[in-house]
């Protein structure tokens, strides 16, 4: 066996080695069981049981860390535990909104390995759902200042792959556009706050640019300019939209269901003490996650696994054909350099698995109720999907009541 | 051979470490938020720069100043949460009142938010409280409003903050001392953030 021979068999062997070795300790990269039961205990409508499970988990410093904030986040905010929700979404924001999060050594093995090991900060439009809960929750306090950054937050700038650059073949790296986001649960809600802290131009520039991308806005913009208004009902509802592996080696990651697939949002219907307080011609839906885990100005991009993909299959296809080529002419060196070849290659390919995790107790949609209530105690009832939750509610006698509340179905 | 797969065992195992290490937040990870060197820096100065004012000097020659501490008001795009957006008005009061001859020129009250939840806490009414007439009256107001201008593109985040403080005369409306601290911070993402 030759020099250069020797060296293709010993590079294929270590790399087959290492990527081994990491196939073992996928298990250290699955999703624990005691959050998986934490989740499940959430879509069971445990919520108080599920926040319970994830308190330990979330205060540990790991890969999952913003991952397992945000579940705590949503476990407590839909179980009432204002103080704990808004500690955990803080945890969250603070990395969401950091660089160099990532060491030396976990770029590396998420570079080399499974990219699941870098630092879960979600899609964009996980982060703007984060965003969106730290705004109600300030709301909550009637602190607007901080509900109007929060919401600011979750309108940061998008990119698109610009369709005709893909195709041309003399582009260098990635080629994109940046967007103004299209997130208009986020300028419903900093529109919101400048009303409330007497802002009304501020104000009138969120609503427009929420109208511009729908329309149907304007009922709410409408009642919340109502200075009648004096409670607004946020509603989250259904489950959000779910993240698996797709493509040869899972280098790209798919959300679904598409909302082809899942029908529109439900109308919601909201009655208070008996009576209706919603207009059946007005929509209330201001989100549908579906529709932005579609839409790839909310996706982060996959170049780094589908190069990885592309470059692994491309070496195995050529240490294929090397090591036929030695077969046939009777080289038994060059038959080796080729199967080494192919291997590495196999490697990088095994190596180019997406990252799934994802967020999974974000509701399907958000609805936005504005509504008019004498101060005191009332019975809502909210109807949307299978059956209806009545939650009670107390309207204060000054300043404005944010009510939130979970239905999953 | 067997140097071979001892190195590549040896990769791995360093890579295991890195990866299923369970302090995974790199501790010198950065945001463009205001910091505590911020927090520091800025209410040095402000202090400072009040006790050594003229203006103030010759309202406080005459008897000590009456001031009431607002509670801070943040146009930033960053969440200024309590207790730690109390610190930066709180902390120009503590240096103000670090020193005796300080103290004999401030004199700080509670303003009205405060004031309730130490009633209700307390468990006191108003009623309690005796005649309004012996109540310390401020006359003074030490007010903070921070401003930031955000440019967020899709890999780098800046915030240039204007902290502004200011000691208004609560009878006129006069602002009799006003100061600033400014600063920009940026963060460039980094691969994979």
């Amino acid at each position: 066996m030759n020099k250069s021979t020797s060296s293709w068999l010993h590079a294929a062997l270590c790399t087959t080695v290492v990527a081994v070795m990491f196939g073992l300790l996928g298990g250290c990269q699955s999703t624990p069981k005691d959050i998986q039961i934490a989740v499940d205990l959430y879509k069971a409508g445990n919520y108080h049981q599920s926040m319970l499970r994830l308190q330990p988990k979330a205060v540990e410093k790991s890969e999952d860390f913003v991952l397992n904030n945000c579940r705590l986040g949503s476990s407590a905010i839909a179980a009432g535990q204002l103080d704990v929700a808004e500690n955990a979404f803080m945890e969250a924001y603070t990395i969401m909104n950091s660089v160099k999060v990532n060491d030396g050594g976990r770029k590396m093995a998420s570079t080399l390995l499974m990219e699941n090991f870098k630092v879960w900060k979600g899609e964009p439009f996980e982060r703007a759902m984060a965003h969106y809960y730290l705004g109600i929750l300030n709301l909550k306090k009637g602190d607007y200042e901080n509900a109007r950054a929060a919401f600011q937050n979750s309108l940061f700038k998008l990119r698109d792959y610009a369709e005709e650059e893909k195709a041309d073949k003399k582009a260098e790296g990635d080629k994109y556009k940046e967007f103004e986001s299209n997130f208009s649960l986020g300028y419903l809600g900093m529109g919101y706050c400048y009303i409330k802290t007497n802002e009304p131009d501020l104000a009138e520039a969120q609503f427009k640019r929420a109208l511009e991308l729908d329309p149907n806005l304007s009922g709410i913009i409408k009642r919340l300019k109502d200075k009648r208004t004096n409670a607004i009902l946020f509603v989250d509802f259904g489950v959000g939209p779910e993240k698996a592996g797709k493509g040869w080696y899972n280098e790209e990651s798919v959300y679904g269901p598409t909302p082809g697939e899942a029908g529109p949002v439900p109308q919601i219907q909201v009655g208070v003490n008996g009576k209706p307080a919603t207009d059946p011609t007005m929509s209330y839906s201001t989100t549908d996650t579906y529709a932005m885990a579609q839409d790839k100005k909310w996706m982060d991009i996959d170049t780094i696994r589908k190069t990885k993909a592309a470059i692994g299959t491309g070496a195995m296809a050529v240490g294929t054909g090397v090591a036929a080529y030695g077969i046939q002419s009777g080289d038994s060196n060059v038959a080796l350099a080729g199967l080494g070849i192919a291997l590495v290659g196999a490697a990088i390919s095994a190596s180019s698995q997406a990252d799934i995790r994802y967020w999974e107790t974000l509701p399907r949609a958000v609805y936005m109720v504005p509504l008019s209530l004498p101060p005191g105690a009332h019975n809502v009832d909210i109807i949307v999907g299978i059956g209806t939750q009545t939650i009670k509610v107390d309207v204060a006698p000054q300043g404005d009541s944010i009510i939130y509340t979970r239905k999953l179905q | 051979m067997k140097r071979t797969i001892a190195l590549a065992l040896g990769l791995a195992m360093l890579v295991g470490v890195a990866a299923c290490n369970k302090t995974a937040i790199n501790s010198k990870a950065e945001t463009s938020f205001l910091d505590s060197t911020d927090l520091v820096t800025m209410t040095d100065q402000m202090a400072a720069a009040i006790a050594s004012d003229s203006d103030v000097a010759a309202v406080t020659a005459r008897k000590p100043m009456i001031v009431v501490m607002q509670e801070l008001r943040n146009r930033t795009n960053e969440i200024l949460r309590s207790p730690g957006k109390e610190i930066f008005v709180h902390r120009v009061r503590a240096l103000l009142a670090e020193k005796q001859v300080l103290r004999q020129q401030f004199k700080f009250v509670l303003n009205r938010n405060a004031y309730d939840r130490l009633l209700k806490q307390e468990g006191f009414s108003a009623s309690n409280l005796g005649e309004t007439v012996d109540r310390i009256v401020p006359e003074y107001a030490l007010t903070a409003t921070f401003y930031a201008d955000t440019k967020v593109n899709l890999d780098q985040r800046s915030d240039y903050y204007l902290c502004t403080y200011q000691l208004t005369n609560l009878a006129s409306g006069q602002i009799l001392w006003e100061g600033k601290y400014e600063t920009k911070k940026a963060i460039t993402k980094d691969f994979l953030d």
